[in-house]
C-alpha cells in the first residue's frame, strides 16, 4: 500500500480506458442480412438505408432491347472517379447488351459472371452479398452493381475524388532531405513508405475503428525486425478502441498510450515518409490513420523527441554539435525562468557581483516580486504564441508587432517588468521553439510553470526536487514495453551512439537493443578509408 | 482510500507552504556589501563597522547619474552583531555579506586585538571566505570612504590591486579562510596585507604597501614593500619578481632582472642546542632592463656569471633584512616553527612554549643560487654613441 502511495500519481494503465460501447452496432450501417435475388427488394432496401443522403446516386440501367435485364448501380458522389464509372462500367454494360433479346437471357447468373469477368474494365472487382459490406464499400467510394435475379453484388473499385496532392511537410522542414510529406489519403501514405522500403517483409495490416467513422488504420512493420510482442500489443490495443469517431491520429495516440496522466508524449508522430521508413527499419511499428497526415510511431523513447530527421542527412560531426545544442536548449526551456527566480530571490550569492548589481538596479522600482513578474511575462508570451498560431496570417503580423512592443519595450519603459526578465523570457521562448518535436516542446512549456512555482517557494532546492521527480517519472515510464528513458536508463552502450551524439553511419552496426531485440544486426559496412583498397 | 489521497495531498501542500520562503529576499531588498571596514572606537560601543554598499540604481543608469554608485554606512555596537543590527536602524535594506570582497582592519583595532570581531563573520553562513584581509595604518572607515580612480566600486578596486600584488609578488596577500586558519592553528604566524591612505593635498589615494604582522591576535608591526618582497622570497611565494643590481662596470647604472622560475627549500636543524635554518633559493631570470651601463657585453658568459653573483648577493641581503626585522618583532610569518615541528615533533614539544625567544635567536643561513638564462630580445644595451 505504502509503496504505491506516491506512484499512484503516475499510475500505469493496464487496459485502455473503459469507454461505454456505443449502441450503434446494428443501426450504423443500416440493415443486416443477405441480398435478395429480387432487384426491387434490394433497391428499396438500399434507398431506405440511404434515405436523405443527397450524395448517393442510384442509377438504374435497362440492358437489352426491351430492358430485359435490369441492373442498378450505386455509388457515393464525390468519393468516386466519375469518369471511371462512365467509361468502365456504364459504357461497357450499355454497349455490350444493346442488342440483347429476351430469349438470350436464360440464366441471370451467366450474365452476372460475364459482366464481372469479361466486361468491366475496372482493375479491382469484388463480389459481395451482405448488405452491411456493400454499404461500407459504397461509403468508402466503391461502386456497387446489382443485377436483377442474382443475390450477389459486384463491387468495383472506383475510388477517387478530390485529395490533397503530396507536398512538402509543414511541420518538419529540413534543409537537406526528401521534401515529400504524408497526405490525408491513406493509400498515398502507405505507398510513400512502400516506395522507400522495397521488401515483402514490409507488412501493412488493416484494421477498422470508430463506430461512425469506420476509419481505416494500417499497422505497418517489417517482419523479422519489429518485435512481435509489440505488434500484437498494438493490434490488441487498437482493437480495444471503442469510440464514435477517429478523426485524427491523435485520437488513436490518446487511446493507446501507456500513461494517460503523464505530461510527456509517449508516441511520436511524423509527417515525413523518410522518417517513418527509418523508424520501421529500426524495428518500430508505424500506425497510419486514414485522414491524418501524421503517422504514429511506437514504441517511442524520450531521446527520439530530440532527434530530427536532418540529423541523419548532415555529416555526423555537425549533427553531434546540433544535438548538444538541442539538449542544452531543452534544459534552458525547462529551467531558465525558474532558475532566474531562484537566484534572484534566494541565491543572490551565486551571481557575479557586477551582474547582481545590474540585476538589482534593473529590478529597482519594479512593483512585483520576481515570481509574479516571470509568471506574467511567460503567460503573456504563451498568449502571444497562441494568438499568432490561430490568427490568419495578415493579422498575425499585427500581433507580433504589438507583442514585441508591449513586452519588449513598453513594459520595461513603464517599469512594470525588469529588462533581465524580458531577456529570460525571450531566451526561453527561443529555446522552446528550438526543440524539434512540437509535442515535447508543449510538455516543457507546461512543466515550466510548476517549476517556477516550486522555485519561488523553495529556491534551487525546489528546482532540484522538481527535476528529480521528473526524472524518476521519466525513468519509470514505458512505451509499449520499452523503457521510456532507454538507452540512458536502462543503459545501452550501442544505443548511446544515437542519443546526444550521432555516431557516423559506419559505426551504427546494431539496431536499438530494446526496440528490435531479435534482429540486432543492422549493417556491416566498413569504415570508408582510401587506404582500404 | 479517498481520505488517504486527500491527506497525502494536504501533507504535500503543508510541506511547501510552511517551510518555504523563509529566507526569500528580492534583489532590490538587499544592501549588497562589497567592502567592510572594522575599527575600534572609544566609548560604550567600541566596535565600528563601516560597509561599502553598492547602490544599484545609480550604478546601472548611465545618464543622469546622481551621486556615487555606492554608499558608505557606519554603525557602532558593543559587538559585531550589535553593530550589524544597528545598520538596520538606518538602512532600509537587509545587509547582505555574500558579495563582500575586502575586510579592512583599522590600526587601532588591530593593535588592540581582533579576536573579538572574528567570530561573527566566521559563523555567518553568508559571509564570503574569499574576502581579502587587509590592515590599514589609519581606520577602515577612511579606507572605505576613499575613491579609487578608474574603478566604480573602490572595494572591487582594492580587490584588483590585491590580485595584481599577488601576481607580481609585491606583497603578501591572504584571504579570510587562510587568515582564520593560520590564526587558529599557528597564532604567531598570522599576516595580512597592509593598505595605506596617502594624502596628497586634497586627493586621497589608496596604496598596497607591505605586510602587517600579527602576534596572536594583535598587530605587531609592518613590513615595508622591500621587506615584504624579502618575506615572499623566504616563503617561496614569488611568482614573477624584479631584482636589480648595480652595473658591474660602473656604479651609475643598473641592471634589472625579471625572475621567472624560483625554487625554494627550508631545512631546519639543531646544532648544539641551537636552532638553525638553511634557506635555499634558486632563481632563473631574464635581463629586463639595462640602464646606463656603457659597454656592458652581456653576450659574454663571464659578465653574465658576474651578474648572477651580484643578483645572488642582492637577494641575500634583501631576505636577510626582512628576516632580521621579523625576528626583531618576534612574529613568525615565515612559519619556521611549523618547519621545526615537521622535522622533529618530539623536540618541538620542548621548545614550543618559548618559541618566540628561540625564534629571535634563530640563525638563518641564506643561500641564493641565481641563473640568468635569457637576455631579452637585445644583446647590447641601447646606447647613443657620441
Amino acid at each position: 500500500m505504502s509503496r504505491n502511495r506516491f506512484s499512484r500519481f503516475f499510475q500505469k494503465r493496464k487496459e485502455p480506458r473503459n469507454i461505454d460501447p456505443l449502441q450503434v452496432k446494428n443501426d450504423s450501417l443500416g440493415i443486416k442480412g443477405l441480398l435478395s435475388s429480387e432487384l426491387t427488394v434490394n433497391t428499396t432496401l438500399f434507398k431506405d438505408t440511404f434515405q436523405n443522403c443527397s450524395d448517393i446516386v442510384h442509377r438504374e440501367l435497362l440492358l437489352g432491347t426491351e430492358g430485359v435485364v435490369r441492373a442498378q448501380i450505386i455509388w457515393m458522389d464525390g468519393l468516386v472517379d466519375k469518369y471511371a464509372i462512365n467509361d468502365n462500367i456504364v459504357n461497357p454494360l450499355l454497349q455490350e447488351y444493346r442488342l440483347l433479346q429476351p430469349n438470350d437471357v436464360k440464366n441471370p447468373h451467366e450474365i452476372f459472371s460475364r459482366i464481372k469477368d469479361n466486361l468491366l474494365s475496372v482493375s479491382e472487382i469484388k463480389e459481395q452479398n451482405r448488405f452491411e459490406d456493400i454499404i461500407l464499400s459504397v461509403l468508402s467510394g466503391e461502386t456497387a452493381i446489382l443485377i436483377d435475379g442474382v443475390p450477389l453484388c459486384i463491387i468495383a473499385s472506383t475510388k477517387g475524388g478530390e485529395i490533397r496532392p503530396v507536398s512538402e511537410p509543414a511541420t518538419e522542414s529540413v534543409v537537406r532531405g526528401p521534401r515529400q510529406g504524408f497526405t490525408e489519403n491513406l493509400r498515398t501514405n502507405t505507398s510513400l513508405v512502400r516506395r522507400i522500403i522495397k521488401t515483402t517483409d514490409l507488412k501493412m495490416e488493416k484494421l477498422i475503428s470508430g463506430e461512425k467513422t469506420k476509419t481505416n488504420i494500417v499497422i505497418s512493420y517489417i517482419e523479422g525486425v519489429a518485435d512481435e510482442k509489440v505488434i500484437d500489443e498494438v493490434k490488441d490495443r487498437i482493437n480495444k478502441i471503442k469510440v464514435d469517431s477517429i478523426i485524427e491520429s491523435a485520437y488513436v495516440e490518446e487511446l493507446i498510450e501507456d500513461h494517460p496522466f503523464s505530461p510527456f508524449p509517449q508516441i511520436a508522430h511524423t509527417e515525413r515518409p523518410d522518417k517513418a521508413a527509418a523508424e520501421l527499419l529500426e524495428g518500430r511499428v508505424v500506425i497510419f490513420v486514414e485522414g491524418s497526415p501524421f503517422v504514429l510511431i511506437v514504441p517511442s523513447v524520450f531521446v527520439q523527441f530530440l532527434q530530427s530527421s536532418e540529423d541523419y542527412y548532415e555529416r555526423y560531426l555537425f549533427s553531434f554539435a546540433v544535438r548538444v545544442v538541442r539538449y542544452f536548449v531543452f534544459l534552458v526551456a525547462l529551467v531558465l525562468p525558474s532558475a532566474y527566480i531562484a537566484i534572484t530571490t534566494y541565491h543572490q550569492e551565486m551571481l557575479p557581483t557586477s551582474l547582481l548589481i545590474s540585476v538589482a538596479g534593473a529590478h529597482e522600482g519594479v512593483p512585483f516580486p520576481s515570481f509574479i513578474e516571470a509568471l506574467m511575462m511567460e503567460l503573456t508570451f504563451e498568449a502571444l504564441r497562441e494568438a499568432g498560431v490561430r490568427l490568419p496570417k495578415p493579422v498575425g503580423q499585427a500581433i507580433s508587432i504589438v507583442g514585441a512592443l508591449v513586452i519588449g519595450e513598453a513594459a520595461v519603459t513603464a517599469g512594470i517588468v525588469s529588462p533581465p526578465m524580458v531577456i529570460v523570457v525571450a531566451i526561453t521562448a527561443i529555446a522552446s521553439f528550438a526543440i524539434p518535436a512540437f509535442n515535447i516542446a508543449i510538455s516543457v512549456r507546461m512543466l515550466r510553470f510548476p517549476l517556477m512555482m516550486i522555485a519561488a517557494i523553495l529556491g534551487f532546492y525546489g528546482i532540484m526536487l522538481g527535476l528529480m521527480a521528473m526524472l524518476i517519472h521519466l525513468c519509470s515510464m514505458r512505451s509499449f514495453g520499452v523503457p521510456y528513458f532507454t538507452p540512458v536508463a536502462p543503459f545501452s552502450l550501442s544505443g548511446m551512439k544515437d542519443t546526444i551524439i550521432r555516431a557516423p553511419w559506419w559505426l551504427m552496426k546494431k539496431r536499438p537493443e530494446l526496440i528490435s531485440p531479435k534482429n540486432k544486426k543492422r549493417q556491416e559496412t566498413p569504415r570508408p578509408d582510401s587506404s582500404n583498397k | 482510500m479517498k481520505n488517504k489521497i486527500i491527506l497525502n495531498m494536504l501533507a504535500f501542500v503543508i510541506l511547501f507552504t510552511t517551510t518555504g520562503c523563509w529566507d526569500q529576499h528580492e534583489v532590490d531588498e538587499l544592501a549588497i556589501v562589497i567592502g567592510l571596514g572594522v575599527d575600534k572606537v572609544s566609548g560604550n560601543n567600541p566596535v565600528q563597522i563601516t560597509a561599502q554598499i553598492a547602490n544599484p540604481a545609480s550604478a546601472v543608469k548611465t545618464e543622469s547619474t546622481t551621486g556615487k554608485p555606492y554608499v558608505v554606512m557606519t554603525a557602532k555596537g558593543k559587538t559585531v552583531l550589535d553593530a550589524v543590527q544597528n545598520f538596520t536602524k538606518e538602512s532600509p535594506r537587509k545587509i547582505f555579506l555574500s558579495h563582500n570582497y575586502v575586510v579592512v582592519f583599522g590600526e587601532e583595532m588591530a593593535r588592540n586585538g581582533i579576536e573579538g570581531v572574528l567570530d561573527y563573520f566566521e559563523r555567518d553562513p553568508l559571509f564570503r571566505r574569499t574576502s581579502w584581509v587587509l590592515v590599514t595604518n589609519k581606520t577602515g572607515k577612511e579606507v572605505m570612504e576613499t575613491e579609487i580612480p578608474l574603478q566604480k566600486f573602490p572595494a572591487i578596486g582594492i580587490k584588483n590591486m590585491i590580485k595584481q600584488s599577488k601576481d607580481e609578488s609585491l606583497a603578501k596577500v591572504i584571504n579570510w579562510e587562510d587568515f582564520i586558519s593560520t590564526f587558529e592553528n599557528r597564532p604567531t604566524c598570522a599576516v595580512a596585507t597592509r593598505i595605506d591612505i596617502t594624502e596628497n593635498k586634497a586627493t586621497k589615494k589608496l596604496e598596497i604597501n607591505g605586510t602587517a604582522l600579527f602576534y596572536k591576535d594583535k598587530l605587531k608591526g609592518f613590513l615595508n614593500a622591500h621587506e615584504s618582497e624579502g618575506l615572499l622570497w623566504a616563503l617561496g611565494e614569488i611568482n614573477i619578481a624584479k631584482a636589480g643590481v648595480n652595473c658591474p662596470n660602473n656604479n651609475k647604472g643598473s641592471v634589472m632582472f625579471q625572475v621567472q622560475e624560483t625554487k625554494h627549500s627550508i631545512n631546519p636543524y639543531y646544532k648544539e642546542d641551537k636552532l638553525l635554518v638553511d634557506l635555499n633559493v634558486q632563481t632563473e631570470s631574464t635581463i629586463a632592463e639595462i640602464n646606463k651601463c656603457k659597454n656592458l657585453n652581456i653576450s659574454d658568459q663571464q659578465i653574465l656569471n658576474q651578474l648572477e653573483r651580484m643578483q645572488e648577493k642582492a637577494l641575500e641581503k634583501q631576505i636577510k633584512d626582512s628576516i632580521k626585522k621579523i625576528q626583531g618583532l618576534g612574529t613568525d610569518p615565515l612559519e619556521f616553527g611549523e618547519a621545526f615541528r615537521k622535522k622533529d615533533p618530539q623536540k618541538w614539544k620542548l621548545i614550543k612554549d618559548d618559541w618566540t625567544s628561540h625564534f629571535k635567536e634563530l640563525k638563518v643561513n641564506i643561500q641564493v643560487d641565481s641563473k640568468v638564462k635569457f637576455t631579452g630580445t637585445k644583446s647590447e644595451p641601447v646606447i647613443i654613441n657620441d
